[in-house]
């Protein structure tokens, strides 16, 4: 299956990935190559695993919230602290009228 | 090998210190003043990240107090381990060999490195790798390429290259490295060390900076396989911190080296063989099987049908697991941030276009194509029943008599430094017989059978779920073998 110049900044986009002009003309050509090698697993039987998924279930582990045993305070880790919270320098956004500007 | 008189085993170490012919503090002073020159000399390696770290002279200055004293110590008291620098240990940065995480600090611990210090062993440094361990050559490290010391054009293989190049050119005796989808056992095959990757669960991957969550395994790489073993007891066993952490019960792996091969049955996979294999490497691993026969072993020929469906199922399910994995990196929670952007959405762009190199941003939108609407019964579901169809195809076989499956590791020995960063395909193919393991969860090794144009070639075993120490047994036989009689390793 090709993928077009189009859809492959659609995906870029997707992927928050901004890409250079070089970037996007090679990545089109390298995957529209991999996915032309990736076509052979469409050969596969969409039932050949229905055993299989049946009888398989996954692991699941009591919803049980446990602390990650830290190295230290995460204060000392954070470049600003204050008032027992990160400090972050303001995103763009929080000052501009539309979030969904991508400029 | 073991033996080599300029890289001695842990065991040949333990023994210096136990004795004390060898003080852990010289042994620390001699280990980072070798990383250290190896950092200056012409056509550095480059297989260290970071070394040094604080408090390391105290630390073995009180395993030489304790050893004085004669106090029982941990099994690696005073052995120099380096780790992969996408394993989190205190007082070190973690990079994962990416500028996006350049001067990152963990402010927690993997659990296989605090089981490392619980068993006295020294962390002396962390080690290159491919970005986020994507890659097969270590060529695709932020931080420039490591080198493989059999030839210094040649690329150590990868991801794991930084901690095979440590242990091949004796800067450490053993180290830690993450397995993907051969990213152990590739490097230790071009490098001509023993690499281990684990039973999925069997080693914590908590600190492990996740890739392929389904796939992704800490595994040793040591300079013979008794130092694999002690490094995997160390590590090895149930963790609350990681739900994926198998409650198994760890065997005594030290122990079950001795047992012998005289009753097992070698499975010999065509696949694995196909008609235009280097037939360097065919003779090699035909010179292993019948040594492996010579000592008792019955060989029996069998087929893993799904094999040639391996290589696109491990790119499609490790890349789509990738872009999610990866998607934490945006300049706000983690990574380097971008200067200049003026939409939040516009921040995330720009630091994740500009942080990551090329082979990361090659996977993150492969896996994002393969999980987007359209194409995610093609290509993700089809990389998932794949998956299932080969983890189908070990079971039949182990399920038939088969003990171990023997397969070569890598379908070639180490390539030049270049020779394939920019043919992705080819790239990929290098992972073609180690993605299986991966794919269905099994246990393998890796370890040398000689060597090939001067180059090391690895021979891999791969062992039903949880049988670490039948594969472990099997890969100590056969280095023992190589080492009393490398002439007839069939060299062209």
């Amino acid at each position: 299956m090709a993928i077009e110049r189009s859809q492959l900044e659609k995906i870029a986009e997707l992927a928050r990935l901004e890409l250079s002009e070089e970037e996007a003309t090679r990545l089109t050509r390298d995957c529209q190559a991999i996915l032309e090698y990736f076509e052979a697993i469409r050969q596969i039987d969409p039932d050949a695993d229905a055993a299989e998924s049946a009888e398989r279930s996954t692991a699941l582990r009591q919803d049980r919230v446990d602390c990650d045993p830290l190295e230290g305070p995460l204060s000392d880790l954070a470049p600003l602290w204050r008032d027992g919270y990160f400090v972050l320098p303001r995103l763009p956004a929080m000052d501009a009228d539309d979030f969904e500007d991508e400029s | 090998m073991p033996g080599r008189p300029d890289r001695p085993t842990v065991s040949e170490l333990r023994e210096g210190l136990r004795s004390r012919r060898l003080k852990a503090v010289d042994l620390l002073q001699s280990t980072l003043a070798a990383i250290g020159a190896s950092e200056t000399e012409e056509r550095s390696l480059n297989a260290f990240l970071s070394h040094g770290g604080e408090h390391l002279a105290e630390r073995a200055d009180s395993v030489d107090r304790s050893l004085d004293a004669g106090d029982e110590l941990g099994p690696l008291a005073g052995i120099p381990v380096a780790v992969k620098d996408n394993i989190c240990a205190r007082g070190f940065p973690t990079t994962c060999g990416s500028k996006i995480l350049q001067g990152y600090r963990s402010p927690y611990e993997a659990s296989a490195v605090r089981s490392l210090r619980a068993s006295g062993a020294l962390i002396v440094g962390k080690t290159n790798l491919d970005e986020f361990a994507m890659g097969s050559s270590t060529e695709n490290s932020g931080f420039g390429p490591s080198r493989n010391p059999w030839d210094r054009e040649r690329v150590p293989g990868g991801s794991s290259g930084g901690s095979a190049a440590a242990v091949a050119a004796g800067l450490v005796p053993v180290a830690l490295g993450s397995d993907t989808g051969g990213s152990v056992r590739q490097p230790a095959s071009f490098c001509g060390v023993v690499g281990l990757k684990p039973t999925y669960g069997r080693v914590s991957r908590y600190g492990l900076v996740a890739f392929a969550s389904s796939l992704d395994q800490i595994g040793p790489i040591a300079g013979c396989v008794e130092d694999a073993t002690l490094m995997l007891s160390a590590i090895a066993g149930a963790d609350r911190y990681d739900s994926t952490s198998l409650d198994a019960r760890v065997p005594r792996l030290e122990e079950c080296l001795e047992r012998g091969v005289s009753d097992l049955v070698v499975g010999v996979p065509e696949e694995y063989f196909p008609a235009d294999l280097d037939e360097g490497i065919a003779a090699l691993c035909r010179a292993a099987l019948e040594r492996l026969e010579r000592l008792g072993a019955e060989l029996r020929e069998i087929s893993l049908p799904h094999t040639p469906f391996a290589v696109p199922a491990y790119y499609l399910v490790a890349n789509a697991e990738a872009s999610s994995n990866l998607a934490r990196y945006d300049g706000v929670r983690y990574g380097q941030r971008a200067v200049g952007a003026k939409s939040t959405a516009a921040v995330y762009r720009k630091s994740r276009g500009a942080g990551f190199g090329r082979e990361v941003k090659r996977r993150i939108m492969l896996g994002t194509y393969g999980l987007s609407a359209g194409y995610y019964d093609a290509y993700y579901g089809q990389g998932q029943r794949a998956r299932r169809l080969i983890g189908r195809d070990f079971e039949s076989a182990f399920a038939s008599g088969i003990d171990v499956v023997f397969t070569p590791t890598s379908p070639t020995v180490a390539f030049r430094l270049g020779e394939r960063v920019n043919d992705p395909i080819q790239m990929y193919l290098s992972d073609v017989f180690t993605v299986t393991a991966n794919l269905a969860g099994l246990p393998a090794v890796s370890l040398p059978i000689g060597t090939l144009d001067g180059l090391p070639v690895g021979g891999q075993f791969i062992a039903p779920r949880l049988d670490e120490p039948t594969m472990l047994c099997a890969a100590h036989e056969l280095e023992l073998s190589v080492a009393a009689d490398p002439l007839t390793a069939g060299e062209r």
